[in-house]
């Protein structure tokens, strides 16, 4: 670890970076596909890239095209891009107490950057390395890679749209629940961590099916967490 | 698409999606002491929430409920949990597997 003054949070922002490359990966094909459909609702491509950068929030905006190809009223579509949406809320809740040491004049930026992605990669390393500080510059590290994938694949897309052949595409659109097996997998150690797993799964696939888009994940990981912590808490009595 | 309407729509999300993001600045600004019942709960959110992105996108591929042998994300997704225990989780060659294995099953089996 260096002595100068920012060592410590360079060092940091590297490793953000270095190990969000597979993330950044994995984001491309998703970004391609986004742009494709996008593209297919009637959104330019600068339109496609802008609504990546300033609402960076994928799995809403996939939602937002497939209401827009329906007729939907913007109202709508803003009012369902904010209950998909507040599962970020429970990650930025996660992520506070590893943030401790960050500048507040980074704290708009970071905000910004609590995505799927950044968060996974993110609270994995806090959780492995809590002896770390300045994880906001992790943060911030897998921002840039996950926001340089995430539009360029978007513009990419919009641009070059039916370049990649629907079957290949299909299988290459497997690259985000393969990332979050890798995510999910390690944290499978106990029985309230499969309780946990299975109720939010089996939670989230009946409520897209039952509820208004959006509704379901956010209900499921907010009940799952909520059992979760009830039966940690009965077990350690405290 | 007239470009007006885009941009309302493009702006009215971000602000939106940027309020659900708001926690972190005001959580990190404030620090709050934590209730330990309530931390408890926020340990599980990572599972959870790893655990809804991936059972949504192995048995909802392309946005509808598909339980039926030929989905063939289902039997990428064996492969990929294998690669992953095997390598505890590492994520590129995870990744890897899983992909190589959807593609290659998409191009064999396909409609």
């Amino acid at each position: 670890m260096s002595a100068r003054p920012g060592g410590a949070a360079r060092s940091e922002l590297s490793a953000g970076i270095v190990e969000s490359l597979p993330l950044g990966l994995a984001l491309i094909p998703i970004g391609l596909a986004f742009g494709y459909l996008a593209h297919a609702v009637g959104l330019s491509w600068w339109l496609a890239g802008l609504m990546s950068a300033v609402v960076y929030a994928g799995p809403s905006q996939f939602i937002a095209a497939g209401l827009l190809s329906t007729g939907a009223a913007t109202p709508a579509i803003v009012a369902t891009t904010f209950v998909a949406n507040l599962r970020y809320s429970l990650f930025a809740a996660s992520l506070a107490p590893h943030m401790r040491d960050a500048p507040r004049r980074w704290l708009p930026l970071l905000s910004h950057s609590v995505a799927d992605g950044s968060y996974a990669v993110t609270i994995d390393h806090a959780l492995a390395r809590p002896e770390r500080p300045r994880k906001d510059q992790y943060l911030l590290g897998s921002f840039v890679v996950s926001f340089v994938t995430w539009v360029g694949g978007t513009i990419l897309g919009a641009l070059a749209g039916g370049v990649v052949p629907a079957t290949i595409a299909f299988g290459l659109a497997f690259a985000t629940p393969a990332i979050f097996i890798a995510f999910l997998v390690p944290y499978v150690r106990d029985r309230i961590a499969i309780v946990v797993m299975l109720t939010a799964g089996i939670g989230t696939v009946a409520g897209n099916e039952y509820l208004p888009a959006g509704v379901g994940p956010l209900l499921a990981i907010v009940g799952a967490s909520v059992l979760g912590g009830a039966l940690s808490w009965r077990r350690t009595g405290r | 698409m007239a470009t007006d309407r885009a941009l309302i729509l493009i702006a009215g999300m971000a602000a939106v999606t940027y309020l659900t993001r708001l926690p972190l600045w005001i959580l990190v600004s404030r620090r709050p002491a934590p209730h330990p019942r309530l931390e408890h709960v926020v340990e599980q959110i990572p599972i959870a929430a790893f655990a809804a992105i991936v059972f949504a996108g192995v048995l909802q591929p392309g946005g509808s409920t598909s339980l039926e042998a030929s989905n063939l994300y289902l039997y990428a997704a064996l492969v990929t949990v294998v690669v992953a225990v095997v390598l505890r989780g590492r994520l590129l060659p995870t990744l890897a597997a899983g992909t190589v294995t959807a593609v290659v099953l998409q191009l064999l089996f396909g409609p």
